[in-house]
């Protein structure tokens, strides 16, 4: 038996950058270990990415452009009752099916969409147009599309930290495109020390969270954007209206899951002025930067 | 309102905690064979220093000592659930001169008789270790091959481990067993065919202290009986049984703060020839980046002689009698620099190592210096691969 070494594995999932870190007795067992943490991410990047045909994601949808429905494995039903939940709590805000508004806000293009197109695909948004009981999902409406985009990069996160943590590794820290969840304190029990990006400057740490413990996301108008005529105009977008949420620059949560933590800061920006109320109330740790740079929270 | 949106944490952490994950193996968390095949490979040029023409017998063989290629090819790979089998072999290429024996020169130290720089030979060694994995544990069963143009040995070993203490505790013990034929190339007077038989014996323990430190210590018992000389010395005559005993202990030391880990080790040594050697290494083991360790390291080593050991070879005397430089006094020190670069399925090692023997290093006085210490450089190149 040796003394724990710490090793860090960078790796490409989900459409980012990604790492495990851990520590571990001996090199080898690190790298087991981090390979399991790694396949489970892959496993779930997998299972649910748009981009592949044999995807479960796939699947749903192409149940869906058919019309019917459809009978999904467990943790597929898992997944789709969270996000049955967060369409809930959120008031419809943070909702699994406005991925489609991205066929109409190309953010690279730097030309917004024309309100006649944001409200021809608006009907195909809406959680409450499909049928969700039981294990059955059913699409009453045909082109309804799903996309577990801010829900599965963030449970991978926890899913990899919770394989880790099943191998006996008790210290270590799994990042996902920035979403992290900790498998636990350094050796000697001091935190991992998180930067927290400038929305302005996001190469830029503007604030560092030490985290001993569970999970931390943030969510930002800085992610993917354009500006035209001097407005910034972010990714996330307002399921009922179709047009980008605009109030807080950044949010950053700790939650014990990296699931919670990524829920929380979505509704929080897609909230817009009530953002910061609702953080308050929800009773986790946060740090939101308006636009105006100014900090609120409690991190 | 802050009740409400309680609630609201609630339920999402509810939802959350609902997803059934997959199953996944928890295999490892007991004594668990690697999951993955690893394949390595490392290329060794060990070089010994030429002998100063002013230490030899002039014009008498050559100055030239040996140069050895190394290749070391490893195979580690799990055998269905609860085995696995860590195979290696490696192929030596050697040339160059040894000392033959040594003479008394005009100041009365010892020259050198060196051989002539024809001698070379090629070594193949096999090695097999298959280990089976407990839930607190492992045993393996070690067999090794090894031949070269003048020698064979076969070896067989068992040894095992066990963890106690909720796995903060390993006791380690082992056997081991091997049988040694020498035929040396013909010459007059020199022996034609003999025969040695060493049966080893260890115990050890290693210590989690904390999160940071493990302590490990171990005793090794050696006995070999038969031809223990060497053949192709002038003169050289040697007890036809030897027992040592060697006290192991390490110590790792893992520096957060410096993201680096302290390998501290010490070994005594003991033998019914009269030697005793210390050696204390020390490894400074620093992460520059996650995926890149450098090593510098430093071992520090000092034996005293074998109790028949004559610095000048004296003809027709009786008993035992070597004039062997690995039997006289002296000290050593080595200097080490290795990196190590990885991910978590490749590694790359490159690394170098400088030796220094030397009468003055030694921890007591030497009178007479044998003038065949050796000085060496050692470099490594390889890799490990997983899949």
């Amino acid at each position: 038996m040796k003394p724990l070494s710490r090793f860090q594995y960078r790796f490409k999932a989900m459409g980012g950058p990604c790492s495990v870190q851990l520590y571990a007795e001996s090199e080898n067992e690190a790298a087991l270990h981090a390979k399991c943490a790694m396949d489970e991410v892959y496993r779930l990047e997998a299972k649910y990415s748009r981009y592949r045909n044999d995807s479960v994601i796939s699947e749903i949808n192409a149940t869906s452009l058919k019309g019917g429905g459809m009978t999904v494995d467990d943790e597929t039903a898992g997944i789709l009752n969270y996000a049955a939940t967060v369409w809930h709590e959120s008031k419809g805000l943070f909702d699994v099916t406005s991925g489609v508004l991205r066929k109409v806000w190309d953010f690279k293009s730097g030309a917004l969409p024309s309100q006649l197109s944001i409200e021809a695909i608006l009907p195909l948004v809406g959680w409450g147009k499909l049928n969700w009981n039981d294990g059955l999902l059913a699409f009453p409406l045909a082109g309804i599309e799903l996309d577990f985009g801010g829900i599965v990069k963030e449970y991978a996160a926890d899913r990899a930290a919770a394989i880790c943590l099943q191998l006996g590794i008790q210290h270590g820290l799994v990042e996902l495109g920035g979403d992290i969840r900790v498998i636990g304190p350094h050796p000697d029990g001091s935190p991992w020390m998180v930067g927290i990006r400038n929305p302005r400057i996001p190469e830029q740490a503007i604030a560092m969270v030490p985290l001993q413990q569970g999970g931390l996301a943030s969510s930002g108008d800085y992610e993917r954007y354009m500006i035209v005529n001097g407005v910034r105009y972010s990714h996330l977008l307002n399921p009922s209206t179709g047009w980008p949420a605009t109030s807080l620059a950044s949010v950053t949560v700790v939650a014990d899951q990296c699931l919670i933590a990524g829920s929380a800061t979505t509704i929080a920006m897609l909230k817009g002025e009530q953002g910061l109320e609702w953080l308050e109330s929800l009773g986790l740790p946060y740090l939101a930067i308006d636009q105006s740079g100014v900090h609120h929270g409690s991190i | 309102m802050k009740t409400e949106k309680s609630r609201t944490l609630n339920a999402l952490t509810s939802a959350a905690l609902a997803i059934p994950a997959a199953a996944v193996s928890t295999n490892a968390i007991a004594d668990a064979p690697p999951t993955m095949t690893e394949v390595g490979y490392r290329y060794s040029q060990y070089q010994e220093d030429d002998i100063a023409e002013s230490d030899k017998v002039e014009d008498v063989g050559s100055t030239q000592r040996y140069d050895i290629n190394i290749h070391q090819f490893r195979v580690l790979t799990p055998v269905g659930d609860n085995y696995s089998v860590d195979a290696t072999f490696d192929y030596e290429t050697m040339s160059g001169a040894s000392p033959l024996g040594t003479i008394q020169g005009a100041d009365g130290d010892p020259l050198l008789v060196m051989s002539g720089a024809s001698i070379d030979d090629t070594r193949i060694d096999l090695n097999v270790k298959t280990t089976r994995y407990y839930e607190n544990g492992n045993a393996s069963i070690i067999g090794g091959y090894s031949t070269e143009d003048d020698y064979e040995a076969f070896n067989l070993g068992l040894e095992g481990e066990k963890h106690i203490n909720d796995k903060l505790t390993t006791l380690m013990g082992g056997i081991g067993y091997s049988d040694d034929t020498i035929e040396p190339t013909p010459a007059p007077g020199r022996v034609t065919e003999e025969e040695k038989y060493t049966a080893t014996t260890f115990v050890g323990i290693a210590q989690v202290i904390n999160a940071e430190s493990v302590l490990q210590t171990s005793i090794n018992y050696a006995y070999s009986d038969g031809y223990l000389s060497d053949p192709y010395k002038l003169v050289d005559q040697r007890p036809d049984s030897r027992s040592s005993i060697a006290w192991n202990t390490r110590y790792r030391h893992y520096l957060g703060s410096l993201d680096a880990a302290v390998h501290a080790d010490y070994r005594l040594y003991v033998d019914d020839w009269d030697m005793v050697s210390h050696t204390v290494g020390i490894e400074w083991h620093q992460n520059i980046d996650p995926n890149l360790r450098v090593i510098p390291s430093f071992r520090y080593y000092s034996q005293s002689q074998a109790d028949f050991y004559k610095p000048i070879d004296v003809v027709g005397i009786e008993g035992d009698k070597s004039s062997d430089y690995r039997l006289s006094p002296f000290g050593a020190v080595t200097f080490g620099l290795s990196a190590v670069a990885h991910s978590y399925n490749w590694k790359i090692i490159v690394s170098a190592e400088r030796y220094i023997a030397d009468g003055d290093l030694a921890l007591g006085t030497v009178e007479t210096e044998h003038p065949g210490l050796l000085q060496y450089t050692l470099l490594t190149v390889g890799f490990d691969y997983a899949f």
